[in-house]
């Protein structure tokens, strides 16, 4: 007989409440007690469009810091050389590619932050035969956003400091005489350490969500999130 | 091992072989047992062929290994418990035996098959292996430790929750996918993953766990080969061989037996449960009826029909109808064996299209003999797709008296019955023809043997399989032996195939007297028509065996 465990949301005083930046904060330290909060609290769309703001402006300080070595004209200095394109049109060409990145970085922040929130609350509800609501999973995954950009910043002092675009707080830092097309350098380059905190977190809010134990939620968060994500790399 | 429980397994041994071998005396028997010496024999004459040298390959080997190790810890994950006889039941745990003796008796029957196999693969593949005796041993000790393994498994889940346990065998699932994407990569080169996967796109999937500054970049990745195969860590020295293989699948069946043994929960409770669903499920099995006991869903009442189709012995076809729309793992099924039918027809089509459009060459003669050639290949579908709906006497068992007390001629009452099925075999098939209508054009003479065709082969397949069960379900009735056994299963499959070959052998006669362009035609019609009256007299077969039903129902 199956049973379901249903998150019963009690609605506490907002006076109690934690203020947005503390719970953002506190992601790194205690996440646990963030997410119970979260979890208990009625859904407050600021727990995921704040943290979510902060990836999309982070993303854009990254991008800059990346291309700022390589600039877009680089890649389009070959055609102005040939005279297939004016240096007006490249200039144009150039604004526009990084216009497009930008867009493309905040697009992301978003699409990415609801697809994970589907991933997690289809995993509780298919393989863990729990129900939560999908709109606190949404304040979950937002909020583990968070790392994300404290990720982005540490990346972006990375490559100041290296001058590569290529370098990354993860395993691949370690073989950076590898291409960057290796698919062992891809596989590096996955064992990131932000990405295995987010990942971490992930599971933790995963376990408050669904009420299983962490190593449950581990097993799947870990599995799609990093086992998945090499298998890929290394399978396909 | 306790010796009076060995000396119990032999005995019960012993009568199980003598009770076989009386059973053989039945042609029943005597045809599944002749089938299975038949087969062995026919793998024993062509043991010299190249595909038994491709089974032994160190590809297929470790496959096969991969394939036991799994489906034995996920078997016996699924069983909860371990399976007794319901007289063991009674008799072991009543008794003063110790749990391991128990659990070593109950491994014995186990430790006879994996020798008995042993052999079997000594025999067919000992001409294609360097070291028969070797490679034998080796499998055989395997196998042993296999059985272990599942035994545990079962132990183990025993304990679980119902909710833990699905949990668990979901991730035991995507485990076994991981692992058998790995194989097929490394042992075959074989991608189940396609190479896009690999692709920046996909990464934005795992976020947050990605690096934002990458989103706009497009690295490319090549692929990478895995090489594990080609490792080879072993010394060929031929006496580490013969110390080293053996040496270790022997340990690694001594110590799972161990760590089986040193198991600390209670066996009892959980193989009572076992063993009472294990018989229950045999019970529903000898009495024709699914396997798999599906748990009480709440429906809504269903309006009353307006048509007068569903009026009098329509009634039937209306609660069959409404069986059907409610078994939606059933029609799911059928979805998914259409959809397996029809996709690689449907790639066929796209092909001889595109290279038609390339330039090739194809005469209408060829692309017709080509649609028809897929017309009658889709007609197998309703094989697969009749035994995925029984929604006719077949799911009516309880009710078959009842029914006979109805008002309504047994004729009215078969076809009522056999309506549900065949409507839907014909609706799946024609789902199919849907789609490959995308892809292909049918002319109108293939339109009309489909047209008719295929409610005449679907006709007559439903209604063998009912004759099957109302013949089995009558004699369960008088109080003679069952007959749902697998050689009565294959007795019945072997039928549903000769009930088309009068029809066929009439359409190749016709074919084979007749010239000119009517030729064709008139071998489709005659074989239509004697089809059709064949499954006139199936029908006419199934009235009378309905009949004598009753009858076998008063005598008992």
């Amino acid at each position: 007989m199956p049973s379901i465990s249903v998150t019963k949301p009690s609605v506490p005083s907002t006076s109690t409440s934690t203020p947005i930046h503390q719970k953002l904060l506190n992601i790194f330290v205690s996440p646990g007690e963030v997410f119970e909060e979260v979890i208990m609290a009625p859904p407050r769309m600021v727990n995921w469009v704040a943290p979510t703001l902060l990836i999309c402006v982070a993303g854009l300080i990254l991008l800059r810091v990346a291309t700022s070595n390589e600039p877009t004209a680089t890649a389009i200095s070959p055609p102005v050389e040939v005279g297939a394109v004016s240096a007006a049109q490249a200039e144009k060409l150039s604004g526009d590619s990084q216009m497009i990145s930008w867009l493309t970085v905040c697009l992301v922040a978003i699409l990415g932050t609801l697809w994970s929130s589907f991933v997690l609350w289809f995993v509780g509800r298919a393989f863990l035969k729990t129900r939560f609501s999908f709109l606190k999973t949404v304040e979950v995954v937002g909020l583990t956003g968070i790392i994300l950009v404290l990720g982005s910043i540490v990346t972006a002092l990375l490559i100041a400091a290296c001058g590569n675009s290529a370098a990354r707080p993860a395993l691949s830092l370690l073989a950076s005489e590898l291409d960057t097309t290796n698919p062992i350098r891809a596989v590096l380059d996955v064992l990131n350490l932000f990405h295995l905190w987010t990942t971490t977190v992930l599971a933790v809010g995963l376990s408050k969500l669904s009420g299983v134990s962490f190593k449950e939620s581990a097993f799947w968060v870990f599995g799609y999130w990093l086992l998945a994500r090499i298998a890929l790399i290394i399978l396909a | 091992m306790s010796r009076a429980l060995t000396y119990l397994w032999f005995a019960l041994l012993k009568h199980k072989v003598l009770h076989f071998c009386r059973d053989l005396r039945q042609p029943t028997t005597l045809i599944g047992f002749a089938a299975l010496l038949s087969l062995v024999g026919f793998l024993f004459h062509n043991r010299h062929h190249e595909v038994f040298a491709q089974l032994v390959r160190r590809e297929s080997l470790i496959g096969g290994m991969l394939v036991m190790l799994c489906g034995s810890v996920f078997k016996g994950f699924l069983q909860r418990g371990l399976v007794f006889e319901p007289p063991d039941v009674e008799f072991l745990f009543t008794s003063p035996f110790t749990q391991r003796q128990i659990v070593v008796y109950r491994l014995l029957p186990n430790y006879l098959f994996a020798l008995l196999q042993g052999l079997v693969f000594l025999v067919l593949f000992a001409s294609h292996l360097k070291h028969p005796l070797l490679t034998t041993a080796c499998l055989t000790f395997f196998q042993i430790a296999c059985f272990h393994v599942a035994a545990g498994a079962a132990i183990v889940a025993g304990k679980l929750s119902e909710q833990l346990h699905h949990r668990f065998q979901w991730m035991m699932l995507g485990v076994y996918f991981l692992l058998t994407a790995l194989y097929l990569r490394a042992a075959w080169d074989l991608k189940i993953i396609p190479s896009f996967a690999s692709s920046p796109l996909i990464q934005l999937l795992f976020y947050p766990a990605l690096t934002l500054s990458d989103t706009g970049t497009e690295p490319p990745f090549r692929e990478w080969i895995l090489s594990v195969m080609n490792t080879s860590a072993f010394s060929t020295h031929q006496l580490w061989q013969w110390a080293l293989y053996p040496g270790g699948f022997a340990v690694s069946a001594v110590m799972s037996l161990r760590l089986l043994l040193k198991l600390k929960a209670n066996i009892f409770e959980t193989s009572l449960a076992t063993t009472m669903r294990a018989a229950e499920k045999r019970f529903r099995i000898q009495q024709g009826r699914p396997a798999a006991i599906i748990a009480q869903t709440s429906f809504r009442s269903a309006r009353l029909p307006q048509l007068a189709l569903f009026r009098g012995v329509g009634a039937i076809v209306w609660k069959n109808l409404i069986v059907a729309l409610r078994s939606k793992r059933q029609l799911v099924l059928a979805f998914v064996f259409t959809l397996i039918f029809t996709a690689p027809l449907a790639a066929l089509f796209w092909l001889l299209n595109d290279l038609v459009a390339k330039g090739g060459e194809a005469s209408a003669s060829d692309v017709e003999g080509f649609n028809m050639g897929v017309a009658l290949f889709l007609v197998s579908l309703a094989f697969l797709l009749q035994r995925t709906f029984p929604f006719d006497f077949r799911c009516d068992g309880h009710h078959i008296v009842g029914f006979r007390t109805l008002p309504v001629s047994p004729i009215a009452l078969v076809l009522a019955e056999i309506t549900v099925p065949t409507v839907l075999c014909l609706a799946f098939q024609a789902l199919g023809i849907a789609v490959l209508m995308f892809y292909a054009r049918f002319d109108w003479p293939t339109m009309l043997l489909m047209l008719l065709g295929y409610p005449a082969v679907a006709l007559g397949l439903n209604a063998a399989w009912n004759l099957h069960y109302l013949l089995s379900a009558t004699k369960s009735a008088g109080g003679q032996a069952q007959s749902a056994s697998a050689v009565g299963t294959l007795m019945v499959v072997a039928l549903s195939f000769l009930i088309f070959f009068p029809a066929g052998w009439t359409g190749v006669q016709i074919g084979q007297h007749v010239e000119g362009k009517l030729c064709v035609p008139l071998a489709f019609a005659g074989g239509l028509v004697i089809q059709y009256a064949v499954d006139l007299l199936l029908v006419l077969t199934l009235a009378r065996v309905f009949q004598r039903f009753e009858v076998s129902r008063d005598s008992r």
